[in-house]
């Protein structure tokens, strides 16, 4: 298994779109700091960053996010690439356990997530330190919210990756998986979770149900804050959880039956 | 340890309701160069598909170095299927790099080594993508051979390659079974490049494995020869050597074969009818290697 996750590595290292999507990454999160600052600005009534408490831990908040749709277009096409190639039947021939085969992909995907968002996150924390002030990171728990916040911010952005996991195993082709995983992220916050909010209210009659609770893009825009409540965290990560655990069976079982063409 | 590297018993895979592999029994011995012939869609793929663990088999055995624990045994194989399994982004060296670092070799050097044997020892910076079809296959064989496997299935690995590449790829097959004792099954469907290395045969129709034999059969089988069909055959062989001087003959399922004298039906046929010996049938017999094949493939010699 180990030697299975360091060839994983190596392809990725090895892959130029790895680079590429992290730079971009690296630039939206500068840009999303630069369009901030020019908000100071806006309706001609000039307002101070200090006012309108902007700073490197805030910009921190603001840049994190910027990973997630550039970890889905590398995480959508490096996990369907083997069969692309056909080099997953060099993998699979070799008498390694095709668990093994989609846990190792899961464990570098995991590590796609983690290196962008704090490479997301270094850069508009720079970036909005040097445009604006660090912010007071001295205060008792600032260094620990900081990190809490990154934490489940990574967590909610495993739970997505883990559903384009699963869909680059099941499709099995980049193009097809990327055009998926881009129609996930847009699709099912915008259209399915309204519809079944709709369909709760309208025709079952269930009062106060909000279906955005059960997925995961509530909790990737909520747990971008130092300030979160403990309902939300306790919620979100068993959303989160649930999420990656069901993602990663399915995936895992749908790989092991389905023959390698 | 057991003889035989390959051993399946009444192997058998199902799609859809229909049998694409048919109780298949194949046994491949250390050593050989086992060339499994069948025409497209016979099963050929999806026989070595299931050997190798890439699918399922709905029915039946195989054993591996003479184990049932498959996945021991596939540790001790390398496989080149279809077509070229590589990674295009990157150079040679990086592409037998993956694999030896997924099979856990240590020794950086053995890289080095497989190009040299496949000949890619001197491709440089030169990314995969931009290798030609015989130089693709090559590199697949390379990532096929790192492990230093024992057992090597290579499918189709002359598929779309020009005659020099055939040849390179031919050449490669026989360098690694005398040199390095690497037993290979080789499919193909291109019939006349079998025949120039292959130490066995195993004829695929149908999903159904309808012959296996020797090379040196096949020889046999193929040449050219007086097939004759008489009424008492032991009487009839004892005149051809007494009268004609005729030793190049043998006497099978009833039935006497004629390896010489090619051109002397007329006279066999006169001599025999002169002893009273009553002819059923004479004919003269051959075909080429490829004649031969197609024949067996199309269910025509099965009990040649």
């Amino acid at each position: 298994m180990l030697n299975l996750i360091l060839s994983d590595f190596y392809k990725l290292f090895k892959r130029k779109s790895f680079y590429v999507c992290a730079l971009i990454a690296m630039v939206m999160s500068c840009l999303g700091v630069v369009l901030l600052n020019s908000m100071l600005s806006i309706g001609g009534i000039e307002v101070t960053a200090k006012e309108m408490g902007y700073n490197g831990i805030y910009a921190l908040t603001t840049g994190l996010g910027e990973a997630t749709l550039l970890v889905t277009i590398l995480v959508s096409m490096f996990v369907p690439s083997e069969f692309a190639f056909g080099t997953i039947k060099n993998i699979a021939s070799k008498g390694i356990s095709r668990v093994s085969i989609y846990l190792s992909k899961f464990i570098v995907c995991t590590f796609i997530c983690f290196i962008y968002t704090l490479l997301c996150g270094i850069t508009s924390f720079t970036l909005g330190s040097i445009m604006w002030e660090t912010g007071d990171l001295s205060g008792q728990n600032v260094i620990l919210d900081i990190l809490r916040m990154f934490g489940l911010f990574l967590l909610a952005q495993l739970a997505l990756e883990s559903i384009f996991i699963m869909v680059g195993f099941i499709i099995r082709q980049t193009g097809g998986t990327v055009a998926s995983n881009l129609a996930i992220t847009i699709v099912v916050p915008g259209v399915i979770i309204s519809f079944i909010d709709f369909a709760c209210s309208a025709w079952l009659k269930i009062e106060n149900f909000s279906a955005a609770k059960y997925w995961i893009s509530d909790y990737l825009n909520s747990f971008l804050s130092l300030s979160i409540s403990q309902e939300v965290i306790n919620r979100g990560l068993i959303v989160c959880i649930c999420y990656i655990v069901a993602s990663t069976a399915i995936g895992i079982y749908t790989f092991y039956k389905r023959d390698i063409k | 340890m057991s003889e035989y590297v390959l051993k399946t018993t009444d192997l058998t895979k199902t799609y859809s309701h229909t049998d694409v592999v048919d109780k298949v029994n194949i046994e491949i011995k250390k050593g050989d160069i086992y060339g499994f012939i069948g025409k497209n869609g016979a099963g050929k793929t999806t026989t070595i598909r299931v050997v190798v663990g890439l699918a399922s088999q709905s029915k039946g055995d195989i054993e591996l170095f003479g184990d049932k624990h498959l996945n021991k045994g596939r540790k001790k194989i390398g496989t080149v299927i279809e077509y070229p399994a590589i990674y295009p982004y990157m150079t040679a060296k990086e592409n037998v790099d993956t694999q030896r670092i997924l099979l856990g070799v240590k020794d950086k050097s053995k890289t080095n080594e497989i190009l040299d044997i496949v000949g890619l020892g001197n491709t440089g910076k030169k990314k995969a993508k931009n290798f030609s079809l015989g130089m693709k296959q090559r590199l697949a064989i390379a990532l096929a051979l790192i492990g230093d496997p024992e057992f090597l299935f290579l499918d189709e690995p002359t598929n779309g390659l020009d005659p020099t590449g055939i040849k390179e790829i031919r050449d490669l097959i026989l360098k690694l079974n005398k040199e390095h004792n690497i037993t290979v099954m080789v499919s193909s469907h291109i019939l006349g490049e079998l025949a120039k290395i292959a130490t066995r045969y195993g004829v695929i129709s149908k999903g159904k494995l309808v012959k296996e034999f020797y090379a040196n059969d096949l020889e046999n089988l193929v040449r050219s020869k007086i097939k004759i069909k008489v009424n008492d055959p032991q009487t009839a062989i004892s005149l051809l050597k007494q009268q004609l001087n005729i030793e190049n003959c043998e006497l099978k399922d009833d039935t006497i074969y004629i390896y010489d004298h090619l051109d002397e039906s007329g006279k066999i046929n006169s001599m025999l009818a002169k002893h009273d010996i009553i002819i059923e049938s004479i004919s003269k017999e051959g075909d080429d290697y490829e004649e031969f094949f197609i024949k067996l493939m199309e269910g025509e010699v099965q009990n040649a």
